[in-house]
């Protein structure tokens, strides 16, 4: 049986004994329901393939799928020439690629996004001047960057960094600014009593109380710089799982697509795992 | 870092003060003397205009007339010397119990060991020893009040400003807090100004009470509190303070 303890402390005495006093809770993990699904899914997927109501070219066998993933990671390398995205045993490569590609964007759009961000929740005069061209801006869809970031960066890698970097930008910015301003007026009135001086107020104040916002807007820009990889690779890069997918497309693979999918999933989740893990004890105090 | 002021100057001098919020008058020509160390309780009943006074007081709210002198000193904005505690209390969230206390030490810049020494007094001082490390959700009530109240002394203010400090708490829980604050006030030379609707916290904490008048507010009368500082649970059975609370209470319900 899966079960987990949490220590709770206790609340509503003023003795000063009692209170605090951790006390046991047994709490049974439910997680496991989160494998269920995908696991009833890929059942139907191998049932329906094994009586041939699906399957062909449209939707391969899940054990082909699995085929080429193993490929993918562990196969042989062939020397490909020069413009022909390689396949088998590239897997590590094109994850790799996508990973810094996406990484590196997303340090420049959580850079920007806290700075404006923060700018715009501790400016009044900040938000009125740049709010109507944010939020005109934010609506623009990502596919109508593309042309002009073509045109701009050329075909590849500036493309999909700056595509990503927009992706990414929006949550992040949106997040700060609205945790910023939420900023209860009785923790700025405290920090001012007990001596805060104003050019450290965001530092001491507005930063820690929003952080809660701040997370879930660093997540979400994660989650969207990882989703934008795909499309900033249809630019034309060279490495990277959204190239592999590209030339599996030309060359009608679609277990290698369904395997470049699978990718994105698992590493989108572990990524989010990890980012979740690491904000966890920032945002400790908020968590009910 | 400021030094203290002297002890006699740890007094509070509020002259002529009026305060309107557009055509509402709240405040019309309060004045208050509270002498260096003395406990002074303002009561009036809800709405009359107790908070927005307190406000004032504290540099929070600019009055539109009349001045505001806290250990010498006028008035100009919120300031370390004058700390308020309110009924929500001011800890932040996000900081452990020890960090509370430490913060208005830290930023006027006093060393790591000062505020450690700081701190571990008050922690003692407010029986919270054992919570150093605690979260602010992680108190009970009258705990994160006790907390509050330490983490503006932690500054040494000569004045505190207490504004309906035990007023989200349950009767029993207030009257402990009652006791532990009169305890904690003996030790120092702090003047404290508390604004309440509570008869018996006035009677309880204070050596003069100020009634204030229905809105626009003005002290209509000032009484000595006769009981000596060691006052408790025991001191609100006493026929006296039975009189006094309901010569009190008729003097606020008729003003």
């Amino acid at each position: 049986m899966s079960s987990t303890l949490t220590e709770n402390l206790t609340k509503g005495t003023d003795d000063g004994a009692a209170a605090g006093r951790p006390t046991l809770r047994i709490r049974r993990s439910r997680k496991w329901l989160g494998v269920l699904v995908p696991a009833v899914l890929f059942a139907l997927w191998a049932g329906l393939s094994g009586t041939g109501v699906v399957g062909g070219t449209l939707l391969p066998p899940p054990w082909e799928v699995l085929q080429s993933a193993v490929e993918f990671f562990t196969g042989e390398q062939l020397l490909t020439l020069p413009g022909v995205v390689p396949f088998a045993g590239a897997g590590p490569e094109h994850v790799a690629a996508s990973l810094w590609r996406c990484l590196v964007s997303y340090a420049a759009a959580v850079a920007v996004g806290l700075s404006v961000g923060l700018a715009l929740g501790l400016s009044r005069l900040f938000a009125d001047l740049l709010d109507p061209v944010l939020n005109g801006l934010r609506a623009v869809p990502l596919y109508a960057w593309l042309p002009i970031s073509l045109i701009w960066f050329g075909l590849g890698e500036g493309a999909a960094r700056a595509l990503i970097f927009i992706g990414a930008l929006w949550p992040v910015l949106i997040a700060t600014a609205d945790g910023v301003g939420r900023v209860p007026s009785a923790h700025i009135e405290a920090a001012r009593m007990l001596g805060v001086p104003r050019r450290r107020m965001w530092r001491r104040v507005y930063l820690p109380s929003a952080l809660p916002e701040i997370v879930t807007g660093l997540r979400l820009s994660l989650t969207l710089a990882w989703m934008c990889v795909i499309v900033g690779e249809l630019t034309g890069t060279a490495t990277g799982v959204g190239a592999m997918m590209n030339a599996a497309r030309e060359s009608g693979r679609i277990d290698q697509i369904i395997v470049g999918m699978l990718v994105f999933a698992v590493v989108g989740f572990v990524a989010d795992l990890v980012l979740r893990l690491v904000t966890r004890p920032w945002i400790r105090w908020s968590v009910t | 870092m400021t030094a203290a002021p002297p002890a006699e100057l740890r007094d509070v001098r509020v002259t002529g003060l009026r305060k309107s919020f557009g055509d509402l008058r709240v405040l019309d020509g309060i004045d208050i003397t509270v002498q260096p160390g003395e406990s002074y309780a303002v009561l009036g009943s809800s709405g009359c205009g107790k908070s927005t006074l307190l406000r004032v007081l504290a540099g929070f709210e600019q009055a539109d007339a009349g001045t505001v002198r806290i250990a010498g000193e006028e008035v100009t904005g919120p300031s370390p010397s004058h700390g308020m505690v309110s009924q929500s209390g001011s800890l932040f969230p996000w900081l452990t119990l020890r960090d509370n206390l430490g913060f208005g030490p830290k930023e006027s810049g006093r060393t790591k060991d000062e505020v450690d020494q700081i701190v571990d007094e008050l922690l003692v001082a407010t029986g919270l020893d054992g919570f150093a490390g605690a979260l602010p959700r992680e108190l009970s009530g009258g705990m994160g009040q006790r907390a509050a109240i330490a983490q503006v002394l932690a500054n040494r203010p000569p004045v505190l400003l207490l504004d309906e400090p035990f007023g989200a708490l349950d009767a029993q829980t207030r009257l402990r807090m009652h006791e532990w604050l009169r305890s904690l006030l003996a030790g120092r030379d702090t003047t404290c100004l508390i604004v309440t609707h509570d008869v018996d916290e006035a009677l309880l904490l204070a050596d003069r009470v100020g009634l204030l008048s229905a809105r626009p507010a003005t002290v209509v009368e000032e009484l000595v509190v006769p009981f000596g500082r060691d006052r408790g649970r025991r001191t609100l059975t006493e026929p006296e303070f039975v009189r006094l609370k309901a010569e009190v209470l008729e003097r606020v319900l008729i003003g």
